[in-house]
């Protein structure tokens, strides 16, 4: 029990119209880096907002560092860093008062660690919050959080309007924060940030959890993927039912394999045998793999 | 170590709250001050007081008028017959009282045998005389030597200590005594006497009362009756025999049971007391005036004390509105149909019992007049409860004081018409010169009216009443009273001879007369208008203003704006844009988080107040130094800190209610619209029911407007209240602070359990 900072077990928040959460189940070590991934409206954010006991789920036991989330605010947040979905800014002056007065809230906020960031990200801390754009809001609010030191950090589409250059500085600091131990739970559209960082993803749809897999494999470099063009439908017939093929394409006659790096010249081999129009090698994504997923679990019906 | 934490309240948030509603607070909070200060400036410059003063003038200068003039046909009244009774009624009234008396007394003295030795002697000259006399028949001796007899008797008589009524009556006694000697031989002396005394008495009463109902006999037998009783107690033979003439009296004059008594005993002891001095009038040592005179005098001023008061304190009875039909004589009536010479007739009867005020006719609505005199008399049948105790000895205080001013201008006038009589009566005809009374009349109210003005205005002296501090002339006010007295004597007159010329009796046409000649401009308006009037005139208008207008309405308005965009700000704003999420991020519970910012609400709306209260302050010092001199009475620093207190509670409680509004919802709209609305809501409703509000006065109220004031909290805040300086007030603001108490409460409460989409 000790290594898993957040046990979820069967919760449901029904909001009905398909909304919210069914059944929801999932652990999360510490230092964990877990991905959300989910259509919108599938629940990502009420996830979020449940762990951080701003919602009271109607059904089943939740602990973030065992503790009841929404009885147990004040001792949850010593615990949790939250980067909000939809951030807006209380009236105040500028961005620095508004700095200034987070650390006046928690005593764990870091001034030094908050400048580091404030430079990293580029932001400027004089303009007034509520004016800001929505990149600089994000900016300040991934500033905010990570200021504060914390053990796990609840990132909602963390984001979300920021730059590719600044979506680039704000993985490096996902990366420095993973190596300090920390743990993660980012939700995000994107699967290309999920890709990199995170070791787990989840994926939630109509507030279920559909797939939970572990995805370190597929960062490390120890996986090729190979995309088989056959010369005719007859050799490609022959092939099809190999289980190493993870995706078709039977219209133009491909396959797609995934090949660890030691068994490539293996692999290769094995095509002596066929009319290969070509062989390449594929650029892979996490995306493909949830897609590909999805349809061993739900097949053609769910697209 | 963990920091021990505060978990009821963070200053970090309040500094927040502060920080980020600080410019509306400051405008807000400057605002309302600055609407204090014009609005009690412009009230400063306004002379409200003065609008009200004139009012209060009016009223004071018509009850001025109507006591003048009461007073003038009072004293005319008065004048006249203090001048009748002097010339015609007293001398009549004594000559008959003395002649009962000394013919009381002297019968008494005849039956006891007292003159038994005077009439010995008579009997004695009469024999001498009838033997000597010269005459044909024995009746004709019998004349003569009565004559001869009645001649002597004088001298006789004289050996006695005789009154000049005593004598003449033993003188005329002896003739009848005479005759019956002469006429029945057999009759023992007692049997002579009395019936001598029987005759005398029937030629007396034949004489002086000839319609008169009342027999020798029953007198002398009333005279029997009284001599036993002295008889019995001899020594006091004087007052037996007053009782007995008081007892006689008062069922001959019974309307004026109540009075003769102290005028036989008042007379009758002067002429005992000094019976040469009483006939020839006088003027001993010390005295202005001749005793008889002093006499009456001694007799007015008691009728004055007595009778006067009795009525006159009627006067001074609490008013009441007079929503019946009532006659001139302040009877209330009804119409009865009746059948006059085959023609059918609506003829006015007076209603004079208590089970016959069923009968009553309504005035119009809006119509009824205040009461006069002669209806306070019959209050409880007019209005069906009559007055109480206290309200009649106040009345009587106030007539008592009243008549002490009044009476010793009519000893005056007395004593100035015994010594110089013929400037007041024609010297040929005897009868009183209209001219003089009326010029006396208007010097003596000229007199009173010095005295008595000022009580109308509340001020010690006449030199007071002047433009710069009444608003008006107290010296023309002092020569009005010569109009006021001519004019009240002129209607006096006229309507005294129409009502007698009408057929009325003396008394009742003196009433009527005497009321219709003291009316003045006010007695004249319905009630209705007059209530109304007065009501505007008795109002502390800059109570109503700043209490009503400035505190109640044009300064919560500001304030409760500033609660529903702030409550709302505070949270549901905050939870709505999700910039709540930070502050609920930090390691804080709801609870510390929601007191906090409730904590805030209360403080600006607090602070607001005090800067609300201290502009008042300043602004009311201001206005005084301009010279608004009727704030120091009007608006005094207690009811302008009560008012403030009213406010504040107002606004706390409306405040709580936005703040449970923001508190449930999660949505600005919602919780502006239910917030806010319920808040101006209750606002609205106030000003509306301010028409029909106690506060307004009764000449703009619209009393079914006051139904609103049944659906505001605001009207809790009870001005009027204030005003009165009733304890209401106090016990209002429970409800209020009850309100703020519970809303914020609950708010609180329901922030601590709810979702937040954040």
């Amino acid at each position: 029990m000790i290594e898993d900072v957040i046990v979820v077990k069967n919760i449901i928040k029904d909001y009905k119209n398909k909304r919210g959460l069914f059944d929801v189940s999932f652990n999360l070590k510490k230092g964990e880096f877990c991905g959300l991934i989910g259509e919108n409206g599938a629940g990502k954010s009420t996830l979020m907002r449940t762990l951080m006991g701003f919602i009271k789920p109607d059904k089943g036991n939740l602990f973030v560092n065992n503790f009841e989330p929404f009885n147990n605010q004040e001792k949850i947040k010593e615990f949790l860093g939250y980067v909000p979905g939809e951030i807006n800014y209380p009236d105040l002056k500028t961005g620095s008062d508004f700095l200034n007065l987070q650390a006046e809230y928690d005593s764990s906020f870091n001034k030094e660690k908050a400048n580091y960031f404030i430079n990293k990200l580029q932001l400027d801390i004089s303009a007034y919050p509520k004016r800001m754009s929505k990149g600089m809001k994000q900016k300040m609010a991934i500033v905010n959080a990570f200021a504060k030191d914390k053990e796990l950090y609840l990132l909602d589409e963390p984001t979300t309007g920021l730059d590719p250059l600044m979506r680039e500085a704000f993985i490096e600091i996902l990366e420095e924060e993973k190596k300090l131990g920390k743990g993660i739970l980012m939700s995000s559209n994107t699967f290309e940030e999920i890709e990199r960082v995170c070791d787990r993803v989840i994926y939630l749809s109509e507030g279920k959890i559909v797939i939970d897999i572990d995805i370190t494999h597929l960062k490390e470099d120890e996986i090729r993927v190979f995309k088989v063009t056959f010369e005719d439908k007859e050799e490609f017939s022959r092939e099809n039912f190999e289980s190493k093929c993870f995706k078709t394409n039977i219209a133009k006659n491909e396959l797609f394999y995934i090949v660890k790096k030691c068994d490539i010249n293996r692999f290769l081999k094995r095509f002596n045998n066929y009319k290969i129009k070509r062989i390449s090698e594929y650029d892979f994504s996490l995306k493909e793999y949830i897609e590909s997923k999805l349809r061993k679990e739900y097949g053609e019906e769910k697209k | 170590m963990e920091k021990k934490r505060n978990n009821w309240f963070s200053f970090t948030i309040f500094k927040e709250s502060f920080k980020s509603n600080f410019i509306s607070l400051f405008i807000v909070g400057i605002g309302n001050a600055l609407i204090a200060l014009v609005v009690i400036l412009i009230l400063s410059t306004l002379s409200l007081n003065t609008t009200k003063q004139s009012m209060l003038n009016m009223f004071n200068t018509a009850n001025m008028e109507h006591t003048l003039k009461q007073s003038s046909a009072g004293a005319y009244i008065a004048f006249n017959g203090i001048i009748e009774a002097h010339e015609n009624v007293m001398p009549q009234a004594e000559n008959y009282l003395f002649t009962a008396y000394e013919g009381t007394s002297s019968a008494v003295d005849l039956l006891n045998g007292e003159y038994d030795t005077q009439l010995t002697l008579i009997n004695g000259v009469y024999d001498l005389a009838f033997s000597t006399a010269s005459g044909e028949t024995d009746d004709e001796k019998h004349e003569s030597a009565k004559e001869t007899t009645l001649g002597v008797i004088d001298t006789i008589l004289n050996l006695g200590s005789m009154s000049d009524l005593e004598r003449e009556f033993i003188g005329e006694f002896v003739g009848y005594y005479l005759d019956e000697n002469y006429e029945n031989d057999s009759l023992g002396k007692e049997e002579l006497i009395k019936n001598s005394l029987t005759e005398l008495v029937d030629s007396y009463i034949n004489q002086n009362f000839p319609d008169s109902t009342i027999t020798a006999e029953s007198i002398i037998s009333y005279i029997e009756l009284v001599q036993a009783d002295v008889n019995e107690d001899p020594d006091n033979k004087e007052t037996i025999i007053k009782d007995a003439l008081t007892n006689v009296f008062s069922l001959v004059f019974p309307e004026y049971k109540d009075i003769i008594s102290n005028v036989i005993f008042t007379l009758l002891d002067s002429y005992l007391a000094n019976t040469e001095a009483y006939t020839n009038n006088t003027i001993l040592e010390g005295e202005e005036i001749g005793y008889k005179d002093a006499t009456y005098l001694k007799i007015i001023e008691n009728l004055i004390d007595t009778v006067l008061l009795d009525n006159l304190y009627y006067e001074f009875l609490p008013d009441f509105e007079v929503k019946y039909v009532t006659n001139e004589l302040g009877e209330p009536i009804y119409y009865e149909e009746k059948v006059i010479d085959g023609i059918s007739q609506k003829v006015e009867v007076s209603i004079t019992n208590l089970e016959d005020r069923d009968k009553l006719v309504p005035v119009k609505e809006n119509m009824g007049l205040y009461s006069n005199f002669l209806e306070k008399m019959h209050k409880d049948l007019i209005t069906g409860e009559p007055y109480t105790e206290e309200e009649i000895t106040k009345a009587k205080e106030d007539a008592k004081e009243y008549l002490d001013i009044f009476s010793p201008q009519i000893t005056e006038f007395y004593k100035d018409f015994v010594l110089n009589k013929s400037n007041y009566l024609d010297e040929t005809t005897g009868e009183i010169k209209r001219e003089v009374i009326v010029s006396k009349i208007g010097d003596f109210v000229y007199k009173y009216a010095k005295d008595i003005i000022p009580t109308f205005f509340e001020v010690d002296s006449l030199e007071e009443i002047n433009k710069e501090n009444i608003g008006l002339d107290g010296k023309e006010l002092l020569n009005k009273a010569y109009d006021y007295s001519i004019s009240a004597i002129t209607v006096f007159e006229e309507e005294y001879k129409k009502e007698v010329d009408s057929g009325r009796n003396q008394i009742d046409s003196l009433l009527v007369a005497l009321n219709r000649a003291s009316t003045s401009l006010i007695d004249e308006l319905p009630a209705d208008i007059s209530f109304k009037l007065n009501d505007l005139a008795s109002r502390n208008l800059y109570g109503l203003v700043v209490g009503v207008i400035l505190f109640s309405i044009a300064g919560l308005l500001l304030p409760i704006v500033y609660t529903i965009l702030t409550a709302n700000s505070l949270v549901a704003q905050q939870v709505e844009t999700g910039s709540l999420a930070f502050t609920l991020s930090s390691p804080l519970k709801r609870k510390t988080i929601i007191v906090s910012k409730a904590v805030y609400l209360i403080f600006a709306i607090t602070s607001m107040y005090i800067v609300f209260f201290l502009f008042s302050l300043i602004s009311r010092e201001i206005g005084i130094a301009l010279g608004g001199v009727d704030f120091i009475e009007s608006l005094s620093v207690k009811d302008l800190s009560l008012y403030t207190i009213g406010s504040y509670c107002v606004s706390l409680a409306i405040s709580g209610i936005c703040f449970l509004s923001s508190s449930i919802f999660n949505k600005t709209k919602y919780a502006i619209g239910v917030g806010g609305g319920i808040s101006i809501f209750f606002l609205v409703s106030s000003i509306l029911g301010l028409f029909g509000s106690e506060v307004m006065p009764l000449a703009l109220r619209i009393d079914s407007m006051n139904f609103f004031n049944y659906l505001t909290i605001i009207r809790l805040f009870d001005v009027q209240s204030i005003l009165d300086g009733t304890s209401t007030f106090y016990y209002l603001l429970i409800p209020l602070l009850a309100i703020s108490v519970v809303t914020y409460l609950v708010g609180c409460v329901v922030f601590t359990k709810k979702d937040l989409p954040l």
